[in-house]
């Protein structure tokens, strides 16, 4: 018995060959798939570390050039007009998803479980007035760089770091 | 078969527009955040020149060490990447020269990775008495002898900021704070816990930490006389000369010319006038109801404004005031300089033409702000306490921005006392005097600046500024917005105006 042409079926062939194609397109649209979604997750990371970045400078500027805490500088009284970096660093934990867990209490403080990323805030001031010991005060003369660099805590990669310049009376 | 490929199609065309669109999406969160980095980096650029124009116009000395549109300053935030580029200018394009006077502009761009920021401020310098109603400067004074002093019962009340570097001692008395704020103290902080008698009715009272400076009086004077004290110390024998010294030489014989817009480096006494003899108490202050004290070439130098002296100096005429009957000095603006000051005799009075009403031709009225600088200074600290206590009046006493008086002889005090004064503009009992007055020494002691009150109010209106502000009697301290003048040392700089852009 013979079918007529258009009523034939696949050959075995032809199956394997279609099978073939298809199951090259899936795998290679799952591997692309996987690298955008790899992409997704990382941009979500850039625009929350750069906007817990922006924010912290922003906590700065509102604490103002004035009550910003200072580090400690050994010896003297008088005037240091080179820079000091503070000692004193402000450590935040934060969730992936960018919620606020914990203050760390210095750069080697252990992160909790459910810490993601990890801010430091460094402040270092130029032409301090010694005090006593090994404090200091700023002056009208002084100026203080805050630079914040935010970090994954799982292997320390920098996400985002910004930074300005505060003087007494600026913007 | 056909339809796998069109399958296999499809799906890629999903993936790769999901791919297309996820890399899209992760350059524009990335351009966001650089772009807010470069915000920050234009903003650092901004402060840092910003304290450039501050430190500058605080040198008092014409100091133009800020960037320009012709040589742009540049840095960075170490630790982050990108730099700026930034200028002072006169126009708010960028463009043109500041001359460091009145308002500017400073405009910052900053580039960091794939994003551009601009940002724009508009400043100006603002004047020394800008600031504070009363600022007691001294930081070593302390005990009941502190910076800012209240002696006895004292209640004194001041409707604007207070600050002091050093030591409130209020004794038994009270200093209020009408409205304002009180910034005390650069090394202690004394509010609240040991002077109780400190308060604040709706104002604010804190503490700062850092040490205000302020120009000492003859630095001042230098500045204003720079060009021509330093040709005077270099000519052979004046080079240790004081500035004091220069004003006591030339302030007396000069012959400039009188009144408004004399120029203030002419300072003498031949712009000081006395009610014309032929004036009544119905003749109105003006410049033909004046006549000049030392129409002579006899003219006083840098000398004693005195109970006697000056009024009757050889070839002085010193006629009555018709109204109040007391002998009467009128100083035209401009400049005048005296070693000390004892006017304390109640039968002599002191009009200050702020107004320029006396002043002949068109610009009766002062409008070129030309204020009456009263400098008191001498190199020897002895001698007696310089004093005021007759009536001083002003011909304008709403414009508190033509008065100022600098005194700066180290270890004295300048000491007003409220007097029954019935002169030109006071009122009724009450001792009332507007303007600046203006007294740190740079000297080892200090100066001091008393207010006595002798049962009676004092009202000032105005800014008061010393090595030490003491109280002796009640006042009431009012100061006034409008105080500012374009001749006073700039007290700093202030942003009025800010923008930013983002670049292509």
């Amino acid at each position: 018995m013979r079918y007529p042409k258009s009523a034939r079926g696949f050959t075995l062939v032809e199956l394997l060959v279609a099978s073939l194609v298809f199951a090259v397109t899936i795998a290679g649209a799952l591997s692309v798939w996987a690298a955008a979604t790899t992409s997704i997750v990382r941009t979500s990371e850039e625009v929350i570390c750069a906007q817990l970045a922006r924010t912290d400078i922003e906590k700065a500027k509102a604490t103002g050039f004035d009550n910003l805490s200072t580090g400690a500088l050994s010896g003297g009284t008088g005037t240091y007009t080179g820079t000091t970096t503070n000692s004193t660093y402000v450590s935040e934990f934060y969730t992936q998803a960018g919620a606020f867990v914990s203050y760390g209490t210095s750069l080697l403080s252990a992160p909790p479980s459910s810490a993601y990323y990890k801010l430091v805030r460094v402040t270092s001031d130029t032409n301090v007035a010694k005090g006593a010991g090994t404090s200091y005060k700023v002056t009208t003369e002084s100026t203080r760089t805050i630079v914040t660099t935010v970090a994954r805590v799982s292997d320390n990669t920098v996400m985002y770091t910004m930074g300005t310049v505060l003087v007494k009376a600026g913007i | 078969m056909v339809t796998a490929l069109i399958l296999s199609f499809v799906t890629a065309m999903v993936v790769t527009s999901a791919v297309l669109y996820t890399g899209s999406a992760r350059l524009n969160a990335r351009a966001k955040g650089n772009s807010e980095t470069a915000l920050l980096l234009a903003d650092a650029g901004i402060n840092v020149e910003l304290k450039k124009v501050t430190d500058a116009v605080q040198q008092y000395n014409g100091s133009t060490a800020w960037d320009t549109p012709t040589s742009k300053g540049s840095g960075s935030v170490a630790g982050v990447t990108g730099t700026y580029s930034v200028w002072v200018s006169s126009s708010a394009d960028g463009t043109g020269t500041w001359s460091g006077s009145g308002k500017f502009y400073i405009t910052c761009t900053a580039t960091t990775v794939g994003a551009s920021r601009k940002v724009v401020i508009q400043g100006s310098a603002y004047s020394i008495f800008d600031l504070f109603g009363i600022f007691a400067y001294n930081s070593d004074l302390s005990g009941s002898n502190s910076a800012l002093k209240l002696t006895g019962n004292a209640v004194v009340t001041v409707d604007g900021n207070v600050g002091t570097n050093g030591v409130v001692s209020s004794g038994n008395g009270t200093l209020t704070i009408l409205s304002g704020s009180a910034g005390y103290n650069y090394n202690t902080d004394f509010v609240g816990t040991n002077h109780p008698q400190l308060t604040s009715a709706n104002g604010t009272i804190y503490s700062f930490n850092f040490f205000k400076t302020f120009p000492t009086v003859p630095s001042l004077a230098q500045a204003a006389y720079n060009s021509g004290f330093a040709a005077w110390q270099g000519q052979s024998g004046n080079q240790s000369k004081t500035i004091w010294d220069y004003m006591n030489s030339n302030f007396a014989s000069s012959s400039a010319p009188q009144g408004v817009g004399a120029g203030l480096n002419s300072a003498e006494s031949a712009r000081i006038y006395t009610w014309s003899s032929t004036a009544t108490s119905t003749t109105p202050l003006s410049s033909t109801s004046v006549s000049l004290a030392f129409p002579t070439a006899n003219k006083p130098p840098g000398t004693t404004l005195d109970n006697s002296g000056l009024w009757t100096k050889s070839g002085a005429v010193v006629n009555n005031d018709p109204t109040t009957g007391k002998k009467c000095l009128i100083l035209q603006p401009g400049d005048y300089y005296f070693s000390n000051v004892d006017l304390t005799d109640s039968t002599k009075e002191l009009i200050i033409d702020n107004g320029g009403v006396t002043v002949t031709g068109a610009k009766n009225g002062n409008p070129d702000k030309i204020p009456v600088r009263i400098w008191i200074g001498r190199n020897s600290s002895g001698g007696n306490a310089d004093a005021i206590s007759i009536p001083i009046s002003l011909t304008n006493s709403s414009d508190r921005s033509t008065f100022r008086v600098f005194y700066a002889t180290d270890k004295q005090t300048l000491k007003f006392t409220a007097s029954n004064a019935t002169g030109y503009n006071t009122n009724g009992s009450t001792y009332q005097v507007a303007g600046a007055f203006y007294s740190i020494s740079g000297g080892n002691t200090g100066t001091t600046i008393t207010f006595e009150g002798v049962g009676q109010s004092c009202n000032f209106v105005g800014a008061l500024i010393a090595d030490q502000v003491n109280f002796n009697g009640n006042c009431n301290i009012v100061w006034d917005p409008g105080i500012g003048n374009s001749t006073d040392a700039y007290g700093g700089v202030a942003v009025l105006w800010t923008g930013d852009y983002a670049l292509p």
